[in-house]
């Protein structure tokens, strides 16, 4: 932890030293290069100095400028995201993961995938990753300069990102659907890691399936696509076997992650959830938890990402 | 080879899953079959050993004479015979291991068992140089009671030295018997022979061939005769033909003719003297000249009776008392003599002429008669002839069984006899306890193999790759939280420690016990 603090201190009296100088690049490439030197070396988001809004106009909509706090020490105790110097290749497969993705949405493909920047991200059964590969996916794409990301909590019933980034008790998507008074740009939440927002799940309610199901979600997640160009929008949902809202939730989505867990996911149940997928949207399968077989050759080294020292 | 490691590598993540199960089961059976093998009973051997000597003294002697033992076959035929159900039944009887099995079924795995345990190695012969290599029969037996054990091997030895010595007699024996048999038989079948044989002779008693030799030599001898007989009868009526020419030509009275005869008579006489004189005296003797007188005289005198009987000769008659001529006697006999010749020879042949009708007509059936009586004889000598051999081969075998009786063809000496086993020579428990751990081990891997096999999970991407077409778009790799790896930590901790003790049970095991 003394490492983050360290960087913390360094990124504030960056932050300080450039708040005068306003060439956001530089600022935002130091910064971005600090951050991103951190979190490899410590494989946790950063807690990022508060800083000037993003480049882009994503901000408008956050009414609720205070920015929330992405708890990277609670995130590391509690084992999810990648926590330190003994797996630092875990941002190199995530960002593998993710450059398909990218390409998807923003890319050279982007003109065959309709809503491409629509991800969602799901399994076949509870417990396999999900969360854990959105928070990743969505944390290695708000490194990505040029966009940004929203993170919604589609899991209502188990909320586990709500959880996760402490922002518990917020309203969310579920409040949004059953209550129409409510407005959308008030529950996003931005958090201080820069460019990334997210929308809580939200308080838990009898009628999620329904309301997930809703023609207000289909035209929540439409606009939401549209209104900004550069947005990528990932969906953590359900499991696919274990509610039929993630279907009808797929039917809106323009690309499906689906996470396995190695070493606990039956073959059986797999097929099961491959056969519920739309074959007509790029689906990609994301293997979690892999053991690392022998021979394996990690290039974690190689861009500097060595374990720093202590 | 990389894949293949590969390969296993995937196998073993599956199989850690159930690494407790595996653990679990290892336990199970190691326990188990520990326990079960220090449960097991002991096993006390008996064993004895038999030296086999087959040298004897009469054995050259009665070489040809007596039935030859092979001593190869015997030898051989002995662990056969005491390896065989019914001996080794006999043997359980004995020594009252029956009373341990009741019914048919428990009596047969008995039986089974017990040849299962009983161990004999039989003498090495080398056939070709029919010597004895290694002498010594082998017999041990193993049981969980020492005193069993103990008896069986004494019931075995006590088997196979009882039963070689009965081996050869028993063999000849029953071989005296059969050849008694058999030649009862052959008496019989000769008694038979010989009463056929007279009865047919009875039944042509005239036909048989006798003396003469058979039907065609008796004809041609029969022929022989008559032709002898006829030439003969030839010859004698030729003679009695001469005979009576020359009685034609004699005078029976010779009356006229006397002087002539008188005459000559003493001419002759005269003759005589004076060949006699001559030889003693000169001519010019007066005894000498005196006989030559007398003899001109008589020849003188001589000289007219021939001419007077010459112009005048006289008739013969019977009845004339004048000198009958013994010459013409003499042919009369001789004659009386070829004619009763003639009439024997007549009958003679006329006899012969008959038998060899009636040969002629035998023609057949005397043939026929002699076959079937060559036959018979023929029959009688064959069996006669067998039943001569049965009785030498008997001879021999009497003798044999007598050499056998006397020195023992083949002896054993008991050359160390069995004792009760003291110390327990089994189960190799060491061996077993080994072998209830590896067992153990394996299973536990079978095990989980088995489980993974029977629910298999996704392991790695290959999987994924085999299972469906969706791309992979990567792998993360596992990583733990503190908690976490704590928690990893504790487990593996834990099956080692199973693992260990494990190990320290199998150890105690083997040292305690």
């Amino acid at each position: 932890m003394s490492i983050i603090e360290k960087a913390i201190e360094k990124l504030n009296k960056q932050e300080g030293r450039q708040q005068n100088n306003k060439t956001d690049d530089a600022t935002d490439s130091s910064v971005e290069r600090a951050a991103a030197k951190v979190q490899q070396a410590s494989g946790q988001p950063q807690k990022a100095a508060p800083r000037q809004q993003d480049r882009k106009v994503s901000s408008v909509e956050t009414q609720h400028s205070a920015k929330t706090r992405l708890d990277v020490e609670k995130l590391s105790a509690a084992g999810i995201v990648s926590p330190n110097e003994n797996a630092p290749y875990i941002a190199d497969e995530v960002r593998r993961i993710k450059r398909p993705l990218m390409s998807n949405a923003f890319g050279k493909n982007s003109a065959l995938v309709a809503n491409g920047n629509l991800v969602m991200v799901t399994s076949s059964l509870p417990g396999e990753g999900k969360s854990f590969t959105a928070v990743n996916l969505a944390l290695s794409m708000a490194l990505e300069r040029d966009h940004t990301v929203l993170l919604v909590d589609a899991d209502v019933t188990m909320s586990k990102i709500t959880n996760m980034l402490d922002i518990k008790n917020r309203h969310g998507l579920i409040d949004y659907l059953y209550d129409d008074s409510i407005d959308l740009g008030d529950l996003i939440i931005n958090m201080d890691f820069p460019r990334l927002s997210v929308l809580p799940a939200g308080v838990h309610h009898a009628q999620t399936a329904e309301l997930l199901a809703s023609d207000k979600m289909r035209n929540m997640v439409h606009e939401v696509a549209t209104r900004y160009n550069d947005r990528i929008i990932v969906f953590d949902s359900p499991p696919l076997l274990a509610t039929p809202e993630s279907s009808i939730l797929m039917t809106m989505m323009g690309q499906v992650v689906m996470v396995v867990e190695a070493n606990r996911t039956p073959h059986s149940a797999l097929k099961e959830a491959l056969k519920l997928l739309d074959r007509n949207k790029p689906v990609g399968l994301v293997l979690n938890k892999a053991k690392r077989p022998p021979f394996y050759h990690h290039f974690g080294a190689y861009y500097g990402y060595k374990a720093p020292d202590k | 080879m990389q894949d293949l490691v590969l390969q296993i590598f995937n196998y073993l993540l599956g199989m850690w899953r159930f690494r407790w199960y595996a653990i679990l089961a290892a336990w199970v059976v190691a326990i188990a079959g520990w326990v079960f093998v220090c449960l097991m009973p002991d096993q006390y051997e008996a064993h004895s050993k038999v030296q086999l000597d087959t040298d004897s003294i009469l054995k050259p002697l009665l070489k040809d004479l007596a039935v030859d033992v092979d001593v190869t076959n015997q030898v051989a035929r002995m662990t056969q015979v005491l390896a065989s159900r019914p001996n080794l039944e006999k043997v359980i009887r004995d020594t009252d291991l029956d009373l341990r099995a009741t019914t048919v079924k428990q009596r047969e795995r008995l039986l089974a068992s017990v040849q299962n345990r009983i161990s004999i190695s039989s003498p090495k012969i080398n056939p070709r140089r029919r010597k004895i290599t290694y002498p010594l029969y082998e017999i041990s037996f193993s049981d969980s009671d020492p005193q069993i054990a103990y008896k069986v091997v004494q019931s075995l030895v006590n088997s196979l030295v009882e039963g070689t010595l009965g081996a050869s007699r028993v063999n000849t024996d029953s071989a005296q018997k059969f050849l008694v048999r058999q030649i009862k038989e052959y008496e019989e079948r000769l008694t038979e022979a010989e009463q056929r044989l007279a009865d047919f002779k009875k039944k042509h008693v005239g036909l048989m061939p006798g003396q003469g030799g058979d039907y065609y030599e008796r004809l041609q001898t029969a022929i022989q005769n008559l032709e002898t007989s006829e030439n003969t009868l030839n010859l004698t009526k030729k003679r009695r033909d001469a005979l009576r020419q020359q009685l034609k030509g004699e005078a029976p009275i010779v009356g006229v003719d006397t002087n002539v005869q008188v005459i000559e008579q003493s001419l002759r006489e005269h003759r005589n003297n004076l060949q006699k004189l001559l030889l003693a005296y000169t001519e010019e003797h007066p005894d000498v000249e005196a006989e030559k007188a007398i003899i001109a005289q008589l020849e003188k005198r001589l000289k007219t009776a021939k001419t007077n009987a010459s112009i005048n000769p006289a008739p013969i008659s019977e009845n004339d008392t004048a000198e009958v001529n013994p010459v013409y006697q003499q042919v009369k006999i001789a004659l009386a003599q070829a004619e009763v010749e003639i009439s024997t020879l007549e009958a003679t042949i006329a006899a012969q002429k008959k038998k060899i009708d009636e040969l002629n007509k035998l023609v057949d059936t005397i043939p026929d008669i002699e076959a079937q009586l060559a036959r018979l004889n023929r029959d009688y000598r064959v069996t006669k002839t067998q039943h001569e051999e049965l009785l030498a081969r008997l001879e021999s075998a009497r003798l044999s069984v007598l050499a056998g009786q006397s020195s023992d063809d083949i002896n054993f000496q008991i050359i160390e006899p069995p004792r009760v086993p003291i110390t327990p020579t089994g189960p190799n428990r060491l061996l077993f306890f080994s072998a209830v751990l590896g067992a153990a081990l394996a299973i536990a891997l079978a095990l989980s193999f088995l489980l993974d096999q029977l629910s298999p999970v996704i392991v790695s991407r290959d999987d994924l790759n085999k299972i469906t077409d969706v791309p992979v778009l990567g792998s993360v790799s596992r990583i733990c939280g503190p908690v976490e790896t704590a928690r990893r930590r504790r487990d593996h901790l834990l099956l080692s420690v199973a693992a260990a003790f494990l190990l320290i049970a199998y150890l105690l095991v083997i040292v305690l016990v």
